[in-house]
């Protein structure tokens, strides 16, 4: 239970920094203005700076019960995704990436845990995903991460 | 085949008729492939399928499959021989949006027709039979004949007031044990103490299943015991159907609606799952498909003048904000789940029969602002909660989809996590807070009284996961709500409370306890079996909750319907140190969120599952069910979870010696 010590959330960033390839690095805490207001969700001035950018995010790929090949998602917080009892009532966190793989495969894509670091094109606005979710922020993977996934895909770690 | 009415070759029509009857008996008919209440066999002795209580509205429906070239002009429905007279409009032939197979697996054929009778009630009790009769346009009839049964109320006794239904999701047996055993304790063979659930007088054990399995899912689950009626999975509130629209379906009035019409009762829903979710809906809202999200929240402020919903809380306020991106540019960036897709417009018989609102395709609506125009307080986190008083009408959204579950709504109270700050969530309420919340409301101007239903949702949601302290912990805050509505059913006698479960979730099993020498990886040997379980111990706080779960000696949970797992026996699993991760270069420290909920696999030992896929599923195992006040003494031995609803009924309107 007990999970170390816990410093009080940081303030949101207002600068941009970039990782060590020169990428700007986008941390999801930097998504929405939290705590989350009474209505809906609320992008930071980061974000909508970076759209249409290349970012880096690190985070956990979203263990999907019922996975999906053209995308997955990476959440700050290792999650799961229910099985047929839980249809949308699920417990992804509001801050989530839907990272969109180039090309789109045709086999469901493999989970991988641990933390991920991927990299490509912010894309912002409403999109109905394959699976029925409306996301709010996606990504693109550039050509770097797509490699890397593909390479890892042909050879899922066994879990 | 072609009839002639032709006397002169009328001899030879028949020598014809004949050759061909022996050849191949098909004569040209339409067929009725479905009935609607569904029957059992018409034999004596055999249970009725449907039933209702009296005047309890439901709707009637065939599916009628004509001759190719013609199709069905007219129909009428009959019960106990007598033809009924239906208002007009509410009926309907329906010929486009068929699914494109029948009940049966054989194709649709061309211009079948959906005949519909909307609303129909019937007053008296008894076993009724019913007949749909088809015309088909060259003046052929076709007939088909089911029954079904009115359960009649007697007069006994006090009748209840208030119905608090508290609904533990997936909650068997073993997990009410659990928690008894983990918040307080046992010694010498005896419990230290009872859940509030355990002091309950009359405890009774449900069967589950659902119209179409013995494994049911939280619609039918649901569904089950607030209309007396089987639905099938992912069903809720409704009778199958052969269209593809989801909102049509043939429905059957809730106990909210029911009550509502009948007694001018009020609603309340209390959930920590999204409140579109299976089992809150299926107090108030009908369809054969339990993920349209946007219709079901739509539904609840359409309908209620149907329902009486004066509160509902819980998570979800996704579906609540507008998604206007077909309209506006740039697209709303707000986290809208809102779909037209999953939106509802009703046929006009439905809105003729049942008085429902006819819904708009309109996933632009601002559902929040709906609400507060309609005399909603909205409050969405547990300050705004306490702040907000005795409120006539409540809506609370405390989560953008399902909430926290109380093992990390508690940590954060105790400044051990911000888990639920990543969510963005910081100041969630607990569901005894909730429940606590919604009677004080429901209790303000209360000639009528109400029928609550209050979901532990994650229960079931941890179950899947086999995640054993979070959901021991869920169960141990639905406890705390049960106690809640024990209070005020005894501070107000004419109340009934029910403690029950939709299915059992995950075959858990309390195996034993953790070796008080442990091996130096998990393994088998890490559980102490028979009497070397002895007593787990845990140390309660002052919120309730275990200070700890990882204690020595600690409580050890199997699951015998699980998936294949990585068990590592511990409550809180190390952070990965896998150096296998992909993509990963050197990853500053400081950017990582904690990972407190991280099953890891290198320090866990392979558990193979019995089923497929990744998480464990529902059981057929029947399951407890608690009952306390008035006319809580109905609700012994072995019943139907439908049987509840009658029972119900025969306490709300006959009353129990």
């Amino acid at each position: 239970m007990n999970t170390g010590t816990v410093s009080p959330a940081p303030p949101l960033v207002s600068a941009i920094s970039e990782d060590s390839r020169g990428i700007p690095s986008l941390n999801f805490r930097d998504f929405f203005k939290l705590p989350i207001g009474p209505r809906g969700l609320e992008p930071t001035e980061k974000l909508k700076a970076l759209a249409g950018r290349r970012i880096g995010i690190v985070g956990f790929m979203v263990r999907q019960s019922i996975p999906t090949s053209d995308f997955f998602v990476l959440s700050p917080l290792p999650v799961s995704l229910g099985d047929e009892d839980e249809t949308l009532a699920d417990d992804l966190p509001a801050s989530v990436i839907f990272v969109h793989v180039q090309p789109s495969r045709e086999t469901p894509l493999f989970h991988f845990p641990g933390v991920l670091r991927v990299s490509g094109i912010l894309n912002l606005g409403a999109y109905e995903e394959s699976d029925g979710h409306v996301s709010s922020v996606r990504l693109h993977l550039d050509a770097e991460s797509s490699r890397a996934l593909a390479a890892r895909q042909s050879a899922p770690a066994i879990e | 085949m072609i009839h002639r009415n032709n006397r002169h070759t009328s001899l030879t029509f028949l020598f014809a008729a004949a050759l061909s009857a022996l050849a191949s008996p098909s004569y040209a008919a339409p067929v009725i492939s479905r009935l609607t209440p569904p029957s059992n066999p018409l034999v004596d002795g055999a249970a009725t399928l449907a039933r209702f209580l009296p005047s309890q509205r439901f709707d009637l429906q065939a599916t009628v499959a004509p001759d190719a070239g013609a199709n069905i002009v007219s129909f009428s429905f009959a019960v106990d021989g007598m033809t009924l007279n239906p208002t007009v409009g509410t009926t309907a032939i329906v010929t486009s949006g068929l699914n494109s197979r029948l009940s049966d697996g054989s194709a649709t054929p061309a211009n079948t027709a959906v005949v519909s009778l909307r609303g129909y009630s019937n007053a008296k009790a008894g076993m009724h039979s019913l007949t749909v009769t088809a015309v088909q346009s060259d003046g052929q009839r076709v007939t088909r004949s089911g029954n079904f049964e009115v359960v009649g109320i007697t007069k006994q006794g006090k009748v209840a007031k208030n119905i608090i239904l508290l609904l533990g999701d997936g909650m068997g047996a073993a997990h009410r044990t659990a928690a008894r055993i983990m918040v307080k304790g046992y010694a010498q063979g005896k419990a230290q103490g009872r859940l509030a659930m355990d002091t309950f007088p009359y405890t009774g054990m449900v069967m589950t299943s659902s119209l179409n399995s013995i494994v049911t899912d939280s619609a039918p689950g649901m569904a089950n015991y607030v209309n007396g009626n089987k639905a099938n999975n992912n069903e809720e509130g409704v009778f199958p159907d052969d269209t593809v629209d989801t909102f049509d379906n043939p429905r059957i009035e809730y106990l909210s609606e029911y009550l509502h019409r009948l007694k001018g009762k009020s609603l309340g829903i209390v959930t920590t799952a999204d409140v579109f979710d299976a089992t809150p809906a299926a107090n108030a809202v009908h369809t054969s498909n339990r993920g349209n999200g946007t219709g079901i929240v739509d539904q609840y402020l359409d309908d209620r003048s149907l329902t009486g919903l004066k509160v509902l809380m819980g998570g979800g306020r996704k579906w609540f904000i507008p998604n206007s991106s077909d309209k506006t540019s740039p697209q709303a960036l707000n986290g809208s789940q809102r779909r037209a897709s999953t939106d509802y417009v009703l046929p006009a018989d439905i809105v003729a029969g049942w008085g429902a609102a006819p819904g708009a395709k309109d996933p632009g609506r601002d559902l929040i602002a709906d609400f507060t125009n309609a005399g909603y307080a909205y409050v969405s986190d547990r300050a705004s909660m306490d702040a907000a008083g005795t409120a006539d009408k409540l809506l609370g959204l405390f989560s953008y989809s399902n909430m926290n579950v109380a093992f990390d709504k508690i940590n954060k109270r105790r400044g051990n996590s911000t888990i639920v700050d990543e969510f963005g969530f910081p100041d969630q309420p607990m569901l005894d807070e909730m429940a606590d919340k919604a009677l004080k409301v429901l209790a303000r101007n209360n000639r009528n009284g109400f029928y609550l239903m209050i979901e532990g949702a994650s229960i079931d949601k941890q179950a899947h996961l086999m995640d054993t302290d979070r959901w021991i912990e869920e169960t141990i805050e639905f406890d705390r709500a049960v106690k809640v509505a024990q209070d005020f059913a005894t501070a107000h006698p004419d109340t009934l409370v029910i403690v029950a479960a939709d299915h059992e979730c995950a075959g858990a099993a309390i195996i034993g306890a953790a070796a008080a020498v442990m091996p130096p990886y998990p393994s088998t040997a890490t559980v102490a079996t028979y009497e070397a379980a002895r007593f787990p111990h845990y140390t309660i706080v002052g919120d309730g909750y275990p200070q700890t779960t990882d204690v020595p000696g600690r409580m050890l949970i199997g699951y015998g319907a699980n998936a294949d797992r990585y068990e590592t026996w511990l409550s809180n699993d190390q952070p990965t140190q896998d150096s296998q991760q992909p993509f990963i270069g050197t990853p500053p420290l400081s950017a990582h969120p904690r990972s407190p909920a991280l099953r890891n696999v290198s320090n866990g030992f392979l558990i193979t599952g019995q089923v497929p896929g990744q998480q464990a599923v529902h059981t057929a195992s029947d399951v407890p069910l608690s009952a306390f006040g008035r006319g809580a003494s109905l609700f012994t031995g072995v019943f139907d979870n439908t049987d509840v609803f009658f029972k119900i009924g025969q306490i709300v309107l006959g009353g129990v010696k």
